[in-house]
């Protein structure tokens, strides 16, 4: 067992506040990392903050329960393990793009993704853009994206890793990865497995005198395998196979408004994606297709309701990146997307089908003190053409501060569930749209042996024709009624000291969103003006370590102001504040290296809710290990 | 010495004008009088509420049980009955119905153990009938109460999504609302022993009933709404039942399958019937035997009621369901005179 890295050793970057590029990067074709060349080389102008290797403890952790702790996104949480989804930048569940390895798993059904069911294993990258745009990466990305990235990795011989945690509520979870490596070729296979009794106790602020109760109906299951298998042809060409499968049993847990639940939720998910990968002197060339089946069970015994559904979605891109010369490159490509859906409220088995042709340019100033992307979309949506979107995102050096401005469109095209559902499906919907402006500044310091970065952001966004599904006398019925403003102020703040083995760091994100309702319908109208439901004001995080030798203690930190619960902005909860402690002790041998933790969730025992009537638990513990 | 005696007698005079005024002015509380409203509230998670109108002050008091209690009513609220001095609320998904004090909300007592309880009524002050759907909404049942002990004592099945009841003597009519299947009947219970003693066939899904001048039953039925093959739906009726022989005089078909009749409420008089029909107030007079389909005022109303005091019509507008109703109320023939907000998806209504 050689080098791994689990929960990274040290606690420099703790969080990299990467702006795309760094304005003097060199051009050096074949070590550009083919995978995220989007991100890394075309996304000017956003902020970009990948996963925190310390914060997040792989595997034991989903993507929603760290989310919060990345930056300033609102993630809307049912309970631990239940459905979540996140609010960047005052939009929607259904506005945040999820790519896994480029590809968008946003389902076509309802146009949201389960963050809770989205585990990140140790060879996986986690990014969070945020900001939409939609020519770089499709529709659904309006108020940013998520990115789950696994690249292969050569030359490394044969790794074991296992893993294993406990915790409050019978909460266990386990896993193992197997990876061989050579010059040529490159396997990686992680089994991972969570399960929990999840009888947690809170307080009924619902029930007289505020009883100490215990979650019931709260217990779920999930197992999933993650393989990679690629393979180098020559020194130029390589094919990457990757497979996915999930599966999850989850039950739906009471909310406090009534007395019991005896209802329950199964997810099934496949992914099988394909890459080819050219490079060649000037440019890099690159077909992917991936198909993704997902279905869904919902049972509710005391409404006698067993409702199945499943969809499938096949996508397929070509793209390459051009290398013009040393300042100006070129990427353009095209996408072509298949969804198909079955579900009992569908009259027929609807399809969609999307093409897309999509192309950025990027220029390089000669003294490289400034850069530029201008990128732009064309999708036909079912053979129709949807507006062309465009986007330009410029970076500077200016009075010794770095510059970053964005204006890009963006959109989301109709689910099924919007279009075709009986009663109220509307097959005459338009795509949501909107445009987003963003202006930035950041600088890297250092004071004495402290190194130091802060950031701050000023962003606009509009959403037009967004997709509301509104009381029409028998039924609901969905309409391009809403239209939202938001806009909102991004600071952060990163200082970390390092001496020998030990040292701290201290990280600090806030946000501002102010998000209104611009146009509603008819029947909203005392909701004019007033801030979006489940969107805070203030929402930020906090995240503080402290390394002595192989011994880090780290507490962490999220804070969201008041939630609105009705349009009208007459009810709320109450804001809240939640810690963590955690230690981790680091071992490393010859050839074994890990890490042993022990972690304190919701250290100041807060009861609170992030969806009305959901009550979260109070304090918790986990412990294990990974190697 | 005259004037000792005068004072005398003003002040025995004045205390007892103070004594006799007392009990008088004392208020048994804030809600002695007036209307409540039942919100349902948000879907899914949130709580349900009742709204307070006092028709004399003109003012509305939100979630006052709440504001009594300090908790939350619970998911759902269906609706609220006033009887022998208590509240009861009906909570729906809750499965429960809460007591409390008829004249200052302050919380009495709980009955649980109902699956998707509708309504109340009250027999005697020891007895009380529910309605619910029951187990899967096709099992509807009506449960009897023991209001002196807060306990179930028997149930009664009846047809698909017991619904509203009224009562004529010793006996109960339930309209079986189809809930979350179909039907076609009002069930009619004995209540001297908790028998159903016959189950008239009306039309498709009857959702409200009313009693009119002349004592016949008139039962509002909505019809289906199939939401697959919109042919397969059926046209709602309004019917109208002898309640001595139980056979059914009139039936009068609407004339669309897309649309759904609802909420038949009756005025004071006992002469003209007012329902929703596409979110407006129609009304009919109970002497006409064709249906008449005349319009009492447009809007977009959820739900409706009468007011015997005032004889006003007050109708809910649940607005975007996501946030504070209004309730409108009107003369009979449809002048509009005021409105008020309340909580969200204002649904019925209890006149006091």
């Amino acid at each position: 067992m050689t080098h791994r890295i689990y929960v990274l050793l040290i606690i420099v970057n703790i969080c990299h506040l990467a702006h795309s590029q760094t304005l003097d990067t060199v051009l050096r074709v074949q070590e550009i990392t083919v995978q995220s060349t989007r991100l890394a080389q075309f996304s000017n102008g956003s902020i970009i903050v990948k996963s925190d290797s310390t914060v997040l403890l792989r595997g034991r952790q989903t993507v929603g329960e760290i989310l919060p702790y990345l930056g300033n996104s609102f993630v809307k949480s049912y309970g631990l393990g239940s459905l979540a989804t996140v609010s960047m930048r005052g939009a929607g569940a259904s506005h945040t793009a999820i790519l896994w390895n480029g590809f968008n798993l946003q389902s076509p059904m309802n146009g949201q993704f389960d963050l809770n069911l989205l585990g990140v294993t140790p060879s996986e990258n986690l990014t969070v853009v945020y900001g939409g745009e939609g020519a770089l990466w499709g529709s659904g990305a309006i108020g940013g994206a998520i990115l789950l990235d696994q690249k292969p990795t050569f030359a490394k011989g044969f790794n074991l890793g296992v893993r294993g945690s406990g915790g409050s509520f019978d909460n266990f979870s386990g896993g193992l990865d197997l990876m061989w490596s050579d010059d040529k070729q490159s396997h990686q296979i992680s089994l991972q497995y969570r399960e929990a009794e999840n009888d947690f106790r809170y307080a009924n602020l619902y029930k007289y005198g505020f009883p100490i109760e215990r979650q019931t109906n709260a217990r779920f299951g999930q197992r999933s395998l993650n393989q990679l298998h690629s393979i180098k042809i020559g020194s130029r060409q390589k094919i990457t196979l990757r497979h996915f499968y999930q599966d999850s049993y989850r039950q739906i847990p009471p909310s406090l408004s009534v007395e019991n639940s005896v209802a329950f939720q199964e997810d099934e998910s496949h992914r099988i994606a394909l890459v080819w990968e050219l490079i060649q002197n000037k440019s890099i060339f690159k077909v992917r297709s991936g198909w993704f089946r997902d279905e869904f069970v919902f049972g509710d015994e005391n409404i006698g309701l067993r409702a199945e559904s499943q969809s499938v979605m096949w996508i397929s891109e070509a793209e390459q990146t051009y290398f013009i010369n040393r300042q100006n490159r070129l990427h353009w490509g095209v996408h072509h997307q298949l969804n198909q859906a079955e579900a009992a409220n569908y009259t027929h088995l609807p399809t969609q089908q999307r093409i897309a042709a999509f192309a950025a340019y990027r220029y390089s100033f000669k003294n490289n003190k400034a850069n530029m992307v201008a990128s732009v979309r064309q999708e036909l949506l079912d053979g129709k053409v949807i507006p062309t979107m465009p986007s330009l995102g410029i970076e500077m050096m200016w009075l010794h501060l770095k510059w970053r401005g964005k204006v890009a469109r963006t959109y989301r095209v109709p689910t099924f569930n919007d279009l075709y559902w009986q009663p109220g499906g509307n097959p005459d919907l338009k795509p949501e749209q909107g445009w987003t402006q963003e202006l930035g500044v950041n600088e890297d310091f250092k004071i004495k042996t402290i190194h130091g970065k802060w950031s701050a952001t000023a962003f606009s966004s509009q959403i037009n024709d967004w997709i509301l599904w509104s009381p029409n006398g028998n039924f609901w019925s969905a309409d391009n009624v809403l239209a939202v403003w938001s806009r909102g102020v991004e600071g952060s703040v990163v200082l970390d000291r390092k001496y020998n083995k030990s040292g701290w760091s201290l990280q600090w994100n806030h946000g501002f969103t102010k998000s209104t309702y611009e146009e509603v319908a008819p029947n909203a109208g005392s909701s004019i003006g007033k801030q979006l439901v489940y969107v805070p004001l203030h929402n930020g995080s906090v995240i503080i370590n402290y390394q002595i030798a192989d011994f880090r203690l780290q507490y962490t930190h999220q804070y969201t102001s008041k939630i609105f619960t009705t349009t009208s902005n007459s009810s709320f909860l109450e804001g809240y504040q939640v810690g963590n402690i955690l230690v981790n002790y680091h071992l490393k041998q010859k050839k074994v290296e890990g890490n042993i933790f022990f972690k304190i969730n919701n250290i100041w025992n807060v009861d609170y809710q992030v969806i009305d009537a959901r009550p979260m638990p109070r304090t918790y513990f986990d412990i294990g290990f990974n190697f | 010495m005259t004037k000792r005696v005068l004072n005398t007698v003003a002040v025995v005079f004045l205390l007892g004008f103070l004594a006799c005024e007392d009990p008088v002015i004392e208020p048994k509380g804030a809600y002695e009088t007036g209307v409540f409203i039942s919100n349902e509230g948000p879907f899914q998670n949130g709580s349900g509420t009742i709204s307070h109108y006092d028709r004399d002050s003109n003012k509305v008091a939100n979630e006052i049980f709440q504001s009594v209690n300090a908790r939350p009513l619970g998911n759902i609220v269906q609706s609220i009955a006033v009887y022998a001095d208590k509240a009861y609320i009906v909570v729906n998904n809750a499965g429960k119905i809460e007591i409390a004090n008829g004249d200052t909300f302050e919380e009495d007592n709980v009955i649980t153990g109902f699956t998707m309880p509708r309504y109340f009524h009250g027999l005697n002050p020891g007895k009380a009938y529910v309605s619910q759907w029951g187990e899967n909404g096709v099992n509807g049942q009506i449960f009897v109460l023991d209001l002196a002990t807060h306990t179930i004592t028997d149930s009664i099945d009846v047809g698909n999504g017991a619904g509203r009841m009224i009562q004529l003597s010793n006996f109960v009519y339930v309209a079986n609302s189809g809930g979350f299947g179909t039907d076609s009947t009002v069930s009619v219970i004995n209540i001297t022993n908790d028998f159903v003693e016959e189950t008239i066939m009306v039309g498709d899904n009857p959702n409200s009933l009313q009693v009119d001048v002349e004592g016949n039953i008139w039962v509002l039925c909505g019809g289906v709404n199939d939401w697959f093959t919109p042919s397969n739906s059926t046209a709602g009726k309004l019917v109208k039942i002898d309640p001595s022989t139980n056979a059914v005089l009139l039936e009068l078909e609407f004339p669309s399958i897309d649309f759904h009749p609802s909420n038949l409420v009756i005025n004071e008089s006992g002469t003209r019937l007012f329902y929703l029909y596409q979110g407006k107030i129609y009304n009919q007079r109970t002497d006409i035997q064709t249906l008449s389909l005349e319009l009492t005022a447009d809007g977009s109303f959820y739900g409706l009621g009468y007011d015997l005091v005032d004889r006003l019509i007050y109708a809910s507008d649940a607005g975007d369901f996501q946030s504070e109703g209004t309730v409108h109320r009107f003369q009979e023939d449809g002048t509009d005179v005021g409105s008020f907000s309340v909580g969200i998806i204002p649904g019925n209504f209890e006149f006091k």
